[in-house]
């Protein structure tokens, strides 16, 4: 019995004129064609890997922005909410929920008239809830941390009273929070 | 020898294989994916295009019939043509005869959602309604559907909230 390896190896000449001889001589390549081979293959892995790993950092950098716009706009309406609901019981707390979601401008005019809002809302027993009817991002700018949300909520106070109203809400972003930079009613039909 | 020999010609057709269905891997979103406020250049014109469409189409005064019923022929799409006729209709039929007029001023547009072939607008604005020498205005708001195709924008659904 002979062994193929030999067989193909020698290239003799009754093997030239046989099938299963061709076949083997076919099967094997020479060291240029096996060199071809071998970059063919490392190129193929290169560009896969490449790609792989280009489009992975899209869809990580893509999932990050989305991830930021919407915590933009879910502050802008929670900030909204929180300025429209009034608790005279917990007076105190209001204010500081007021505080909490708010920066700049903003921030500082609840801070210098927290005394007096505490005060006017114990005075007038005030009660209001809020709950957001609609609302989106008016604007956005990731790189220079603002935003803006426009909604439209309605308030509902102690006494039944209801009534919808529109606000714009400026959104800053503090050290990854976004926070209230301002507060606004837009302009608001008779 | 053949076995290794095989075992290369497998791993480079394998490696080309893969090369070329990674190709095929998008660098940019998908055309369903969300892309508002994250991609502002398309945010910004389809807010435009929305923006332009709801001021022509909801403002309607005795002078301005003709053109808003050409607004409604190009702008309008599925099932708002229908929503328009139901809301504006009547106002355009007798706009001329009563002299009846609705202006929309708009205060404020927020983009909902965007893909590369749909919008979802909120549209906060006031209207002012103006019939038999008399006006009134209230706060409106709706929801806007856009729908974008061969590159333009069309109002196809409405929903006053």
């Amino acid at each position: 019995m002979r062994s193929p390896d030999l067989d193909t190896q020698r290239g003799t000449p009754e093997d030239s004129e046989t099938a299963p001889g061709v076949a083997r001589r076919q099967a094997r390549l020479g060291v240029p064609a096996a060199t071809l081979t071998l970059v063919v293959t490392v190129i193929g892995a290169a560009v896969s890997a490449d790609r792989v790993v280009s489009w992975t950092r899209a869809r990580t950098t893509e999932h990050a922005a989305t991830s930021a716009r919407d915590a933009a706009l879910s502050a802008g309406l929670a900030g909204i909410t929180t300025f429209n609901t009034v608790d005279y019981v917990h007076a105190s707390a209001t204010v500081d929920a007021w505080r909490g979601c708010s920066t700049g401008v903003l921030r500082e005019s609840v801070t210098t008239t927290r005394a007096r809002a505490v005060a006017q809302m114990r005075r007038r027993h005030a009660s209001t809830t809020a709950t957001v009817v609609a609302g989106a991002l008016s604007s956005y700018d990731a790189k220079q941390g603002a935003a803006a949300v426009v909604a439209v909520v309605s308030v509902t106070g102690s006494n039944e009273t209801f009534a919808k109203k529109r606000f714009v809400a400026q959104l800053k972003d503090v050290r990854g929070t976004w926070l209230l930079a301002g507060l606004a009613p837009m302009g608001s039909a008779s | 020898m053949i076995t290794r020999t095989r075992w290369l010609v497998a791993a480079a057709l394998a490696s080309t294989a893969a090369a070329f269905a990674t190709l095929g891997l998008p660098d940019a979103p998908s055309p369903g994916s969300d892309v508002a406020w994250t991609d502002a250049r398309a945010t910004q014109q389809a807010t435009a295009a929305v923006s332009q469409m709801v001021s022509e189409l909801f403002t309607v005064s005795p002078d301005s019939v003709a053109t808003v019923r050409a607004a409604a022929r190009r702008d309008l799409s599925g099932a708002a043509v229908a929503e328009f006729q139901r809301l504006y209709g009547s106002v355009l039929e007798r706009a001329h005869a009563s002299a009846a007029a609705v202006r929309t001023d708009l205060r404020g547009l927020g983009m909902e959602h965007l893909t590369a072939t749909s919008a979802e607008v909120l549209v906060i604005a006031d209207q002012t309604a103006t019939a038999g020498g008399r006006s009134q205005t209230g706060p409106a708001l709706l929801r806007v559907t856009a729908s974008r195709q061969s590159g333009r924008w069309t109002i196809s659904d409405f929903k006053v909230l």
